[in-house]
């Protein structure tokens, strides 16, 4: 091994020991720290639990699938879930396996030849990019084999086209930063692709249940019948391979593999050899920070303007307070793509049927994410935002924090929903009708949580940690039983233009009460 | 221990104990397909006298298969010891008797699926199964599927 090495020209040493740093940087990913809870510098890191995250999501969607599908869609959808995995695995933790512009100060000036770091960079991606990659094939590769559809050779041919799905999502990954540049620009979508397996276990523990209780059998009859985006997707031209032993798909596969990763070695392999220039350090710029007077039309004071923009500050410069908030709201994104996978997305207005009952149900679940969100930013020790707020919390600021809530989160999330309502409606009409009732009722139950008549938690000041259990769970039932009552009137009253126009004056007249009940006295000079 | 599990060696073993373990709870699973196979079930509540009557009347052409009557209906055709004679129903009735019955197919057990696609035959006699078995096989690119079809 030596000897090859240094055939290639590699300082053998450097190299051993730039892998070891390597291998150790991709155990304690930082952004994986984040999303899994692990510190580290814990005995068990963070890759670990990430590692065993996706084995769950594997394992979950094997056995929901099994039984109820054919061959083919088991394997679409198994190696459809691998690529989602493996390019998000590679995004998030890019700059641990693959490359970080930083390293060139750590680097730079050793000894160290670009042949030796780039190969160890390579190494160290190619074991990465496995590890992701074994985690997403064992389970379906395995329990394949227990199939109605399949026989032995099951157990070579997936794992063969497991490979190839793993390689070009790694190498679109690859190609996403090599044509964007590698530096923080992508940093949002790193911190929301940390959540990725979360957000799967999530779906698919939901999405299982829905399932087999699903009298309509509609997940089914969607495999069965797939939509026409599952008909264009890559996967569902590779599966006959899987399934049947088709010749001609693994061709074609095989041609794209090389062609992608060819592609992005190239490119990164500029970048690696490259590593030895040292760049010129730029400062960061913060900007300043601004309390826009609209936010008066919102109900916010003069100076609880002052407040909502150090909110919105602390969500830009926190990200931890940003992780730790998606969380919550996964729920809220799960429920709608179940839904409208399964078919059972109807709007209110067009009959009271079980299927009109999902889109409210998703409202009522944003709701009941609300708490954890005022929770995290004003009461945990984990974040700075608490200490920060803490002098101001009386009505205003309270106010002003709900205010912030809904706006960065909550309003952005029903806006998104409401332009999904209309293509999969049909119908803007009713879609716009939907939102802004949504909206109105969101607002609402962010409003009770920091009304001081209620004597909450929230409005109260008691330090915690975590934004999901201990005395916040009273708050997070309490809304969202009072959500559910409200979505079932809602539905109810969705039947007529009137008693709708009737509903929406009555929850935008609890609206503005609440904000005006829980205004401070002014002291008369 | 501890220090082992720290070293990079450590956390290898760590892996690779975690991923046999894997393989040995996937071929474990795989070996329990009946497990799996006994949530693939439709439920039929069972029907009351009313609920009997209106599919009785549906069977008969006499009344129409609509949204909030086409489960029970269903259900009671399911459950009865001797299938209806569905001959009398309206194309508009018969288009949703056999999407039920296509949901069956899927998501019901293998005696159900057998009960349904009786009670489809049964009701539709005339109906060219092949046909709509070469569309769907054209549709998805099983060629394997229309193999078999062009070989009966």
């Amino acid at each position: 091994m030596n000897a090859l090495l240094t055939r290639l020209g590699v300082q053998v040493r450097p190299f051993r020991a730039l892998v070891r740093t390597f291998a150790t940087m991709d155990l304690r990913g930082q952004l994986y720290g984040l999303s899994t809870g692990a510190k580290a510098g814990e005995l068990i890191p963070p890759l670990f639990w990430v590692y065993g995250q996706m084995l769950t999501v594997s394992l979950l969607l094997c056995a929901a699938l099994a039984g109820r599908v054919d061959a083919r869609f088991y394997a679409f959808a198994n190696l459809s879930v691998a690529a989602l995995m493996v390019f998000s695995a590679v995004v998030v933790e890019f700059h641990e396996a693959a490359y970080d512009p930083e390293d060139v100060r750590v680097i730079g000036h050793r000894p160290v030849t670009s042949r030796t770091w780039s190969l160890a960079r390579f190494v160290n991606l190619l074991g990465y990019v496995a590890l992701v990659g074994v985690a997403v094939t064992i389970f379906p590769t395995v329990m394949g084999v227990g199939l109605r559809d399949t026989d032995a050779t099951w157990v070579f041919r997936y794992p063969i086209a497991s490979v190839m799905t793993c390689v070009c999502s790694a190498s679109v990954a690859l190609g996403l930063y090599v044509l964007g540049g590698f530096g923080e620009r992508f940093d949002g979508l790193r911190q929301a692709l940390a959540w990725t397996q979360i957000g799967g276990i999530l779906a698919l523990f939901y999405g299982g249940q829905f399932m087999i209780r699903n009298g309509t059998g509609s997940v089914s009859m969607m495999s069965y019948d797939p939509p026409d985006w599952v008909l264009n997707a890559p996967t569902w031209h590779l599966a006959p391979w899987v399934s049947d032993g088709a010749i001609m798909p693994l061709a074609v596969a095989g041609a794209i593999t090389v062609v992608l990763a060819g592609l992005a070695l190239w490119g990164m392999q500029r970048a690696w050899s490259g590593v030895a220039t040292v760049q010129a350090v730029t400062a960061k710029v913060i900007r300043p920070i601004y309390a826009p007077a609209w936010l008066a039309f919102f109900g916010v004071t003069r100076r609880g303007r002052a407040i909502f923009a150090l909110t919105r500050a602390l969500f830009g410069r926190d990200r931890e307070l940003r992780s730790r908030t998606w969380p919550a709201l996964g729920m809220a994104v799960t429920v709608p793509m179940i839904g409208i996978l399964a078919g059972e997305y109807a709007s209110p207005t067009a009959g009271l049927t079980g299927a009109a009952v999902v889109p409210i149900g998703s409202v009522v679940v944003l709701c009941g994410a609300i708490p954890s969100l005022l929770f995290n930013l004003t009461h945990s020790r984990d974040h700075i935002a608490s200490f920060r707020l803490a002098p101001f919390w009386d009505g205003d600021a309270r106010h002003a924090v709900a205010v912030a809530v809904y706006l960065s989160y909550c309003l952005p999330l029903l806006v998104l929903h409401g332009l999904v309502l209309t293509w999969v409606w049909g119908d803007g009409l009713a879609a716009l009708s939907f939102s802004l009732t949504s909206a109105v009722l969101v607002a609402l139950a962010a409003r009770l949580c920091v009304t001081s008549q209620l004597k909450g938690p929230i409005a109260s000041r008691s330090w915690r940690r975590g934004g999901t259990s201990g005395s916040v769970t009273v708050v997070i039932a309490g809304v969202s039983a009072l959500a559910a009552t409200v979505g079932a009137v809602w539905l109810l009253a969705s039947a007529s233009l009137v008693l709708w126009g009737a509903f929406v004056a009555v929850l935008f007249g609890a609206l503005v009460a609440s904000v005006v009940v829980d205004r401070p006295k002014r002291e008369v000079a | 221990m501890n220090a082992f599990l720290r070293t990079l060696q450590g956390q290898a073993a760590l892996f690779g104990l975690t991923t046999f373990l894997a393989i040995v709870l996937g071929a474990a699973i795989a070996t329990q397909p009946h497990f799996f196979e006994s949530y693939v079930v439709q439920k039929y509540a069972e029907p009351t006298v009313s609920e009997a009557a209106v599919a009785a009347a549906v069977a008969a052409g006499t009344e129409p298969l609509t949204d909030d009557i086409e489960d029970s209906v269903y259900a009671t055709w399911m459950l009865a010891s001797e299938l209806p004679d569905l001959t009398a129903l309206s194309d508009d009735d018969s288009v949703r008797v056999r999407s039920l019955v296509m949901r069956t197919v899927v998501s019901g057990t293998p005696e159900q699926r057998a009960t349904a696609v009786r009670l489809w035959r049964q009701a539709r006699p005339q109906d060219d199964v092949l046909e709509q078995a070469r569309a769907y096989a054209e549709r998805l690119g099983r060629t394997d599927v229309l193999d078999a079809l062009d070989a009966l």
